[in-house]
Order: structure tokens, then C-alpha cells, then sequence
């Protein structure tokens, strides 16, 4: 029992760092049409930025801030990219953002190294016991983060006028234009606020796995297939999807084999897939021909 | 009558003739090495380039494919000692048979579900392989044995040339005459509409499903070549970078051109042994080098070509 | 020719085609009108198989019996083997029992040539086995040929023969409608249904399509045609189904319809005579 619970709990912990990908994920998607294939470097460019500025001996909030600045940044040269793409057919864009990837972890092999490398906790190393199962501070402090910034990102898309001019964006962007928001912007926030998210989860997640710079891809392909777990067209599917695959993931390694726990997304994907491609929610389909 | 057909096999005519050249020029046993990879790829991606660039199915799983189905020729003729060519002939059956049945679910996706879907696949299989070690040796890998052919081995780089030369250009020829048959036809069609393709008569989901084995065969048979040529098979070859490596090559080189695919796989398996001189800049720049030809030759390095030709002719 | 009976298609809570029935008689062009979402191409997507029926049953005259006349007694018919159930059969299998169609988007390959869109049409005659492609067997060679000339015949009759060898995408809408319109008929159906052929056209292309259809007709060809252009459809119809809010709302002669009060009522200032 103690047992079960401990791997829930670690599972949780994980499916929120999923649930941030992921929604990187569907707001690109939901805005521009684009996977976003380099989605997990922008987690790894977060991460591994705030191990080195840290280094550097900045003042822990500080590198907080410019970690998510300079991914932010990163995020915004990719709409760049995309924006001066001559064809925008799906499967350029596939390769574009493939080709990103590559270039961000180049550039994260270059500029840093290509070391592990470990954040120290930010709340210190201490834990408490629920149910006999551990749970350590920073555990806690990757769900309350996760849950707030869930939250601050519903008030953003229905209370602000900026987010409600990105949810009328994905909905209709013809009705967009006329309405005279300038749809180039809002893409590119779009893609600011998908990087940004995405360094958050990397910062969060550094103290707990070690980071360095190839992480990006393990976990982009986790957090796409939150995503679609959850559902693509669903704002915040990509939170059940984490959680569920976080859950999955963790049970599987815990009481079936180890070896087998990346495949678990991949399996899910694939089941999504094929049985409800709109995602657990939605009775919105995939394009089925 | 004989001067259109001869104008039809002129590319192949050169390209032989380039083929026939090419060993001279080769200084030592690396450069064959980087040769025969080539051609190899080349093979691999002619197939997929079928799938994406004809019948306009992306996959992201053909590097798991193709790994699982030389994995397996290599198991049969390493641990069970079967002939090499048998092997070869159960692997293609198996995946053959395999990939029919996958493709069934798999390609009522479309578009990005679509590449999702075979990407899930190729790393499924990548996991597996490394998992099960005590069939596949693990991450580690596996030494493959000989490679012959009715005893006739193969086992110097001139006959591993020679051999995958000559698959090379009968799969084009094959290929070329296949484009434009009545099959082909439909299969182009099916890029750009199926309810066209529907509407005169033909199955779309069956046509589909034939393009994607084919595909998967081609790969199969290719990288069971370069397991027996390099010695060596690792699950590294499964890989999503190995995939992505493949779809790279196809888009690169211009989609839906038979040359398109030989010019992307050329120049994207010569290329990172170019790179080298960048030492740790390496990724950084093939990165770029993708993105900057993405963005600016979408139809492939092949336009380039076109343009190139049409500028000759203008001038003719 | 085809007998569709007590049809319905539900989307959720909707009845977007509700209880329809009506009779196509063999060699006939039989209109299917009515206003915008009235359910025309619901059902003629059911028609063809694209959508699943909810209710009720379709029925085609068998091919080898073309020369039977259809007796009123349906169920005679269907014990005699006269008529087969196509009811949710897909579309590609009802064109090798001699059915195609239109689309009202055009669907079209753009990347193919004209005449290879024209040899597509063809598709039901030709052999496609990989290994006979593979090496250019005779057969194939042969066949190609064969329908590469009808094909070129076919594009000479609609004054199309300069842009045979042109890139679809290349070329204008009105241009393509009559090229889907060729692909169709290169099926050699014995039941075609045009989905809003003229949608999109000007004055004289119109009228080119209306020549068509009307010569199609001649030779025997059942028609079905969906279509909004009034003028168009009284001039070329021998039977009119109006169709409103899913539901048949009036069937016969074109001049009975004009003249139906009903239909009157629910377009509202539309009549026109026939000549």
C-alpha cells in the first residue's frame, strides 16, 4: 500500500512536468496548426540555462527570470523561422521544427556542455510522509506550481484581453483579422508563452533528474503524447493527459519492468490514437479519412 | 518506338555510368565505406520517399522498421545459423505481413496524427529491442556474421559496391516504371485526393497499405545489407533520430522525385562525415543547415537542379 | 434504375435527411432541389456510400439485366433478382457496379495532368498488379495505350486536346468541373449523379455542362442532379424531387412542380415555366 502510494505520488510529480510540455504543445498547436517538434528543447534550454547562470552566482530569482527570458526568446525565433518559411505544408514544418531541435541541442552542446548536470533544491532536501509514502518538498512545490500556473493560464485566455484575442485566434482566424487583432503578434506570444511554460517545467524538473542536453527529446515526445491524451483541441487536456501518463508511467515501472516504462507513452499514444483520437475528452475527431 | 524508350532510361544510363566511375575515384576503404552507405540509404529513402512524397503518408517509424526487420535476418543467421538469404526472405514475409496489419489502423490517421502514429511505432520498437538483450544483445548491439549468397561471399568492399549498385538501379528502374502505371497513378492520385481516387473505383485504404509495405520491405532488405556489410547491428539504427533521419533525407532532397530522394540521402549521409571538422559545432550546424533549407528550398536541394536545367534549356 | 427508399441520416439531434423516398427511372435526368441545407448532399453522400444510413434501404438495377424494364412491384423485383441492395456500400465498390459522381468541391488531382486525371477515370478496366507494373509487362503497355487514345478522343469531344499534357493545378475552375465531369464518364456508369455541376460557373459554361448532361441522357446514361441553377434544371429534367428539411416535399414533371403549391410556398417567388 505504502508501496502503491509512493509511485502515485512519484507519478503525479512526473505527469505535472508532462502536463507543462504538453501544454506548450497545444498552445502552438491551437494557434498556428504546428507540432511543435522541439517542444523538449525548450524544456531542456530552461533547465540547462538556469544551471549555468546559477553558476555564475546570480541571485536564485534573477535566474528564474532570464532561464525563462532566454527560452521565451528562443520560442519567438522559431515563429520567426516558421514565418518567413516559403511553403508551410505540414510535413515542411515537421521538418522545421525537427531541424530546431537539433539546432537548439547543438547550441546547448556548444554553449554549455554536454555534462549531467543537477540543480540544487529550491526548497531544500527536506520531505514529509503521507500515508507512509515520502514526498519531498520539491515534489510539492513542482504540483503547487504546476496547479498555479494552470490556473493563472485559464484567468489569462478568459479574463485578459490579450488571451481572449489568442482563444478567438485559434478559433477562426478570418473572424480574428476582422475583428482587428493582429494575428502575426499573437503568434508569436503564442509561441513566447509555449516556450516560457515549457522552461518552467525545466527549471522545476532539474532539481528532481538531472538535466543536460539531449533530455529535450525523451520528454517532448512524453509531453506531445500528454497532449493528444488528453486531447489537442483541449486547452487544458494536456493536465489529465500528464497526469494520467505521469500515473501509467510510474505503476508500470514500479510492478511490471522498468526497461518498458518509456514505452508506456508511446502505447497510450498509439491506444489514443486508434480508439479516441480526439482525446479522452473530446468528441471532436481526428482527421479520419 | 526505340528513341522514346531510350530517352526514358538516359538518367539510368547515367547514372550507371557514374557508378561504374565512382570506384576509381575511391582512395581507400573509408571512402567505399561512406559509398556504400550512401547507396544503402539511398535505397531506404527511394521507398520511403513512395510513401511521403507519392502517396503523401508521413512516417516518422521506418528507422524502427527497418531495424526490426534486419534484426531479425541478423538473429536467423548469427544465432540459428539459417543461410543469410533465407533469413533475408522470412524477415521481409514477417515485416511484410507485419506492417499490412499496422498499417491498417495506422493510416485512417492523417496529417500530424499520422506522424505521430508511426513515430509511436519506430520508438516502440526501439524500446523493445533494447529491452529484450538476451535475443538482441541490448544496447550494446550484436556482431552479424558473413553474408553470401548460394556460398558465393560476399566479403570485400568491390563486391559489397557492386551489389548494392546494382540493387540501386534496378530498384529505380522498377520503381520509375511502377510511378507510372495505372498502381502509380492511383497512389499519386491519393496525394491529392481521395475521394477522387475513390470515386473511379479504387480502395484507398488498400492502396495505401501496399504503398506502406512496399516502403517497409525496401527498408527492410537495405538495412539487413548494411547490418551484414558493417558486421555490426545495434538498436541505435531503431532510433527516432535514425527516423527523423530518413524523412530529413526524403524532404531534403525533393519530394516525390525518385532523384530527389538518391540527392537527399547523398548528401545527408556525406555530410555529417564532412562535418566532423566542427567537432562539438556539429549537431549546431547540421541543425541550421536543415532549418535554412526548410525554410528556403522547400521543394527539396533537387530544385536547385531544376532551376539549373531550365536556365541551360533557356539558353539552348 | 434506383430505388431509394424511406431514407434517413441523423447527425447528433439533427434529421438532416428524414424518411425520404423517391425513384430514379432508367435513362431519365431526375432533379434533386431544394434550399440550402435542405439535405441534398447528405443525400447524396448516402447515395454513394460516403455516409452511413440511418434508416432505409437503396436499390440499384443490376447491370446484367439492364434491359429489363423495372416492374412497380419492388419486392417481385427483388426476388427475381432484379434489383441488388447497394445501402451503404462504399464508393469504390459502387463504381464497378456502374455508379459515380461529382463532387460539388471539385475534387480533383492537382499534381496529375489532365489526361492522367481522364486515365484515372479509366481505373476500373486497367490491371493494377505491382508485379506486372514493376516490369512494364505488355499487358500493361498495351492497355495503356488503348486508353490513352480514348481518352484523348474524349478530350477532343469537349475541345480540351491543347491542354492534355497541363498540370491540373494550373488550369481554371470551369475547366475542371468538365474535366471531373469526363473522369465520370470515363467510368462508363450507368448511374452518374452531379453534385451542383454548374456552381461556380458563368453563362456559358453553364450551358456547355447542360449540353452535356443532356447528351449523356440521350445515350441511355441515368442522371441524378443536384443543383441550385433553376433555369438549368427545369430546362434539362424529366422528374423533379424537392427536397426541404430533409423531407420530400414534392416529386414530379417540372411543370408540376413549378406549379405545386407548396414548393412555391418554400421558395418563394421562384417559378419559372418550362419551354
Amino acid at each position: 500500500m505504502n508501496e502503491l502510494f509512493s509511485l502515485l505520488l512519484s507519478g503525479i510529480t512526473v505527469g505535472f512536468i508532462y502536463a507543462l510540455v504538453g501544454m506548450g504543445f497545444t498552445v502552438i498547436y491551437n494557434s498556428s496548426g504546428i507540432i511543435n517538434f522541439s517542444q523538449g528543447e525548450f524544456v531542456m534550454a530552461g533547465g540547462m540555462s538556469a544551471v549555468f547562470l546559477l553558476k555564475t552566482g546570480m541571485p536564485f530569482g534573477l535566474v528564474f527570470i532570464l532561464s525563462i527570458a532566454i527560452t521565451a526568446l528562443l520560442g519567438i525565433l522559431l515563429w520567426k523561422l516558421i514565418d518567413i518559411s516559403k511553403e508551410k505544408s505540414i510535413i515542411s514544418m515537421i521538418i522545421l521544427t525537427l531541424g530546431y531541435s537539433i539546432f537548439l541541442r547543438g547550441l546547448a552542446a556548444v554553449i554549455f556542455d554536454k555534462e549531467l548536470h543537477t540543480l540544487p533544491s529550491f526548497v531544500g532536501n527536506g520531505s514529509f510522509e503521507i500515508f507512509g509514502a515520502v514526498l519531498t518538498y520539491q515534489s510539492l512545490l513542482i504540483m503547487v506550481v504546476s496547479i498555479i500556473i494552470v490556473i493563472s493560464l485559464h484567468l489569462f485566455f478568459s479574463k485578459t484581453k490579450t488571451g481572449k484575442a489568442m482563444v478567438a485566434t485559434s478559433d477562426n482566424v478570418n473572424s480574428a483579422k476582422l475583428m482587428g487583432i493582429n494575428i502575426k503578434r499573437i503568434l508569436m506570444l503564442n509561441f513566447a508563452l509555449s516556450a516560457m511554460i515549457a522552461a518552467i517545467g525545466g527549471i522545476l524538473l532539474a532539481p528532481i533528474t538531472s538535466t543536460n542536453y539531449e533530455i529535450g527529446i525523451m520528454l517532448g515526445l512524453k509531453g506531445f503524447s500528454a497532449a493528444v491524451i488528453g486531447g489537442l483541441s483541449q486547452p487544458f487536456g494536456a493536465v489529465v493527459g500528464g497526469l494520467v501518463l505521469g500515473i501509467l508511467e510510474s505503476l508500470v515501472a514500479g510492478y511490471i519492468s522498468s526497461e518498458y516504462k518509456d514505452a508506456v507513452a508511446f502505447i497510450a499514444l498509439l491506444g489514443i490514437l486508434f480508439f479516441m483520437p480526439g482525446g479522452i475528452f473530446s468528441n471532436l475527431k481526428a482527421k479520419r479519412v | 518506338m526505340k528513341n522514346i524508350k531510350l530517352k526514358n532510361i538516359k538518367d539510368l544510363i547515367i547514372l550507371s555510368a557514374i557508378l561504374v566511375i565512382i570506384p576509381f575515384l575511391l582512395k581507400n576503404g573509408f571512402y567505399y565505406e561512406i559509398v556504400i552507405l550512401c547507396i544503402l540509404n539511398a535505397i531506404i529513402c527511394i521507398g520511403l520517399n513512395l510513401l511521403i512524397g507519392y502517396a503523401g503518408q508521413i512516417s516518422l517509424g521506418h528507422g524502427g522498421l527497418a531495424a526490426l526487420g534486419a534484426y531479425i535476418t541478423v538473429i536467423l543467421t548469427t544465432n540459428y545459423a539459417f543461410p543469410a538469404l533465407l533469413s533475408l526472405f522470412i524477415s521481409v514475409v514477417f515485416m511484410a505481413i507485419f506492417a499490412y496489419v499496422i498499417s491498417k489502423p495506422i493510416l485512417k490517421l492523417q496529417g500530424h496524427y499520422l506522424a505521430m502514429a508511426t513515430l509511436g511505432v519506430g520508438i516502440i520498437i526501439y524500446i523493445t529491442l533494447n529491452a529484450q538483450a538476451n535475443i538482441t544483445g541490448g544496447p550494446d548491439g550484436m556482431g552479424v556474421g558473413l553474408f553470401s549468397v548460394f556460398g558465393y561471399a560476399i566479403d570485400t568492399n568491390l563486391k559489397w559496391y557492386i551489389f548494392s549498385a546494382v540493387f540501386l538501379i534496378l530498384l529505380i528502374a522498377i520503381f520509375k516504371n511502377i510511378i507510372n502505371s495505372p498502381f502509380g497513378r492511383i497512389m499519386r492520385g491519393i496525394r491529392d485526393s481521395s475521394q477522387a481516387v475513390s470515386s473511379v473505383g479504387a480502395d484507398v485504404a488498400k492502396y495505401k497499405s501496399y504503398v506502406f509495405v512496399i516502403s517497409v520491405i525496401v527498408a527492410v532488405v537495405a538495412s539487413s545489407m548494411y547490418a551484414f556489410f558493417s558486421g555490426f547491428i545495434s538498436p541505435g539504427e531503431a532510433s527516432f533520430n535514425r527516423s527523423i533521419e530518413l524523412v530529413v533525407m526524403v524532404v531534403f532532397g525533393g519530394i516525390g522525385r525518385i532523384y530527389g530522394a538518391l540527392i537527399g540521402a547523398v548528401f545527408l549521409t556525406v555530410l555529417p562525415q564532412m562535418l566532423t571538422s566542427f567537432e562539438d559545432y556539429e549537431t549546431l550546424v547540421y541543425g541550421a543547415i536543415i532549418i535554412f533549407v526548410m525554410i528556403f528550398m522547400p521543394k527539396g536541394i533537387i530544385s536547385l537542379f531544376d532551376r539549373f536545367n531550365k536556365a541551360i534549356h533557356a539558353n539552348s | 434504375m434506383l430505388i431509394v427508399r424511406e431514407l434517413s441520416k441523423k447527425f447528433g439531434g439533427i434529421n438532416a435527411v428524414d424518411d425520404l423516398s423517391f425513384n430514379v427511372k432508367k435513362g431519365t435526368i431526375h432533379s434533386i432541389i431544394g434550399p440550402n441545407g435542405a439535405g441534398k448532399t447528405t443525400l447524396v453522400n448516402m447515395i454513394t456510400g460516403i455516409y452511413k444510413v440511418t434508416r432505409g434501404e437503396i436499390y440499384l438495377q443490376k447491370g446484367d439485366l439492364a434491359n429489363l424494364p423495372p416492374s412497380n412491384d419492388d419486392i417481385k423485383d427483388m426476388i427475381h433478382g432484379v434489383r441488388e441492395n447497394i445501402t451503404n456500400m462504399p464508393m469504390h465498390k459502387l463504381v464497378h457496379k456502374g455508379v459515380c459522381r461529382t463532387f460539388q468541391h471539385l475534387e480533383i488531382c492537382e499534381n496529375l495532368t489532365v489526361l492522367e486525371n481522364i486515365m484515372l477515370g479509366f481505373n476500373r478496366f486497367m490491371s493494377k498488379n505491382i508485379f506486372l507494373s514493376s516490369i512494364k509487362s505488355k499487358k500493361i503497355t498495351e492497355n495503356e495505350q488503348k486508353y490513352e487514345y480514348e481518352a484523348i478522343k474524349y478530350l477532343k469531344i469537349f475541345n480540351l486536346e491543347k491542354i492534355i499534357y497541363h498540370k491540373a493545378s494550373s488550369l481554371s475552375y470551369g475547366i475542371l468541373k468538365k474535366i471531373e465531369i469526363i473522369r465520370a464518364l470515363s467510368t462508363k456508369p450507368r448511374l452518374i449523379l452531379f453534385d451542383e455541376p454548374v456552381a461556380g460557373l458563368n453563362p456559358k459554361e453553364t450551358a456547355e455542362v447542360s449540353q452535356i448532361i443532356k447528351e449523356v441522357a440521350k445515350d441511355g446514361l441515368s442522371v441524378i442532379l443536384v443543383e441550385h441553377d433553376m433555369k438549368m434544371v427545369m430546362q434539362v429534367s424529366d422528374e423533379v424531387t424537392v427536397v426541404n428539411f430533409g423531407r420530400k416535399l414534392a416529386n414530379g414533371t417540372p411543370l408540376e412542380i413549378a406549379n405545386n403549391e407548396d414548393v412555391i410556398k418554400a421558395y418563394l417567388g421562384t417559378k419559372y415555366v418550362k419551354n
